[in-house]
């Protein structure tokens, strides 16, 4: 039992754990008291609970709808590999503007080579051309289906960068991430009503981001090309 | 707009294997989760791996969410974050800098789908006024980019002791504002 001289001494050591600003013994010495010690238990509770309400201070980010796919499949024993796998096809995802958060965005990816649905006939193309000429990218959106297919002509990114797609709607003063695309093969995905919606009037761009994208939901590094969108 | 309330009877369809409800909380706290997950790993692909990884302990952990007796939003961040702050220190490169890392977009106030309750937001933000600048930055550095005492010694350039000092003043000064 402890005495109540040490209160400030558990307050401070219940609040590093929560935060997990102890080391790894410390750590485990204090698990091994909790089981004892239904204070430290209350003073554990009472730190998750309030420090829960920092996470408030961040804005809500919507993940990928491939995140939730992945997820749904992985509960139904569907697949063994982790879904968001290590290849950039799952890196495709959504940053919703803030006014969109609370709208789940139905879509999916669809394999080129599994591909099934309807043939894909573009309505709106894109070409982006880096200034020096070393990147090319074309883009195709079909509004039948949603598709929107990615051709990585030429180009790639610097190790440990990845290239990032963003529809800029027209008159709109924030970019929409489409994801990072693979440079070594074609890509073919449906995008959501919300992203569609940007298309007609808007323009696409790439940029040069960290490896796995952007982690702010802005482009970071440098915008490589833009191109509007014309109607075909 | 989800309530509290609606997130709570959420989770109790899910204890039960409701898959349908699982999806439902998904798409109602699956933005706040992601936030955290990539202020802590600062890496949209781990984030995202993160993520599903949180949603699935959820799953499997949703018949005991009553028996933690916390909110349904303090028990869903609290998984997130230990579970991204898991793989942050898994990683194998170890030291974060958290200076070079850019923050998420600002803060815009507004009606959210999932959050914690005003009343206790307004008091959090309250107590943390009353510690000075650099130590409320500390705190939330520790919380939320899962700094360790010495990523904080580093970017606060202050030694490890005195940082440790610091931070367990400034905790227990949290704790006797927040318990007034």
């Amino acid at each position: 039992m402890s005495d109540h001289q040490d209160m400030p001494e558990d307050e401070a050591l219940a609040a590093e754990y929560v935060f997990r600003l102890l080391d790894a013994e410390a750590s485990r010495a204090f698990e091994a008291r909790l089981a004892a010690e239904p204070r430290l238990r209350a003073l554990v509770h009472f730190w998750e609970a309030e420090a829960a309400g920092l996470a408030d201070d961040l804005p809500e980010v919507a993940p990928p709808p491939a995140v939730k796919a992945g997820l749904m499949a992985r509960l139904a024993g569907e697949t063994q590999q982790a879904p968001v796998a290590r290849r950039a096809w799952w890196s495709w995802r959504w940053v919703a503007l803030p006014s969109l958060v609370a709208v789940a965005v139905a879509a999916f990816l669809v394999f080129a080579p599994m591909l099934r649905g309807p043939a894909f006939d573009p309505a709106f193309h894109a070409t982006l051309i880096s200034a020096d000429g070393a990147v090319r990218i074309e883009a195709g959106y079909a509004p039948d289906g949603s598709l929107f297919k990615v051709i990585p002509e030429q180009g790639a990114p610097r190790p440990g960068r990845d290239f990032e797609l963003w529809v800029i709607g027209e008159g709109a003063d924030a970019p929409v991430s489409l994801g990072v695309i693979p440079v070594d093969r074609e890509s073919l995905f449906e995008i959501s009503p919300e992203i569609a919606a940007l298309i007609e009037g808007g323009t696409l761009a790439v940029s040069d981001e960290p490896e796995g994208g952007s982690p702010t939901g802005a482009p970071t590094g440098e915008i490589l090309a833009t191109d509007a969108f014309f109607d075909v | 707009m989800t309530s509290r309330e609606d997130i709570e009877t959420l989770i109790g369809q899910v204890a039960l294997g409701d898959r349908t409800a699982f999806a439902s909380l998904y798409d109602a706290t699956s933005g706040k989760l992601f936030a955290i997950c990539l202020r802590v790993l600062k890496n949209r692909h781990e984030a995202e791996e993160a993520l599903q990884d949180i949603y699935l302990r959820i799953w499997d952990k949703a018949d005991r969410y009553a028996v933690t007796g916390h909110s349904p939003m303090t028990w869903l961040i609290t998984v997130a974050r230990n579970l991204a702050i898991d793989r942050l220190r898994a990683r194998a490169s170890g030291q974060v800098d958290l200076d070079s890392v850019g923050e998420l977009v600002e803060h815009r106030p507004g009606p959210e789908a999932a959050s914690i309750a005003a009343s206790q937001q307004r008091r959090l933000s309250a107590c943390f006024e009353e510690l000075p600048a650099d130590r409320a930055g500390a705190v939330r550095a520790a919380y939320l980019d899962g700094a360790t005492y010495q990523a904080l010694a580093d970017r606060f350039d202050v030694p490890l002791n005195t940082m440790r000092t610091w931070l367990r003043r400034s905790l227990i000064a949290l704790k006797e504002c927040l318990s007034r």
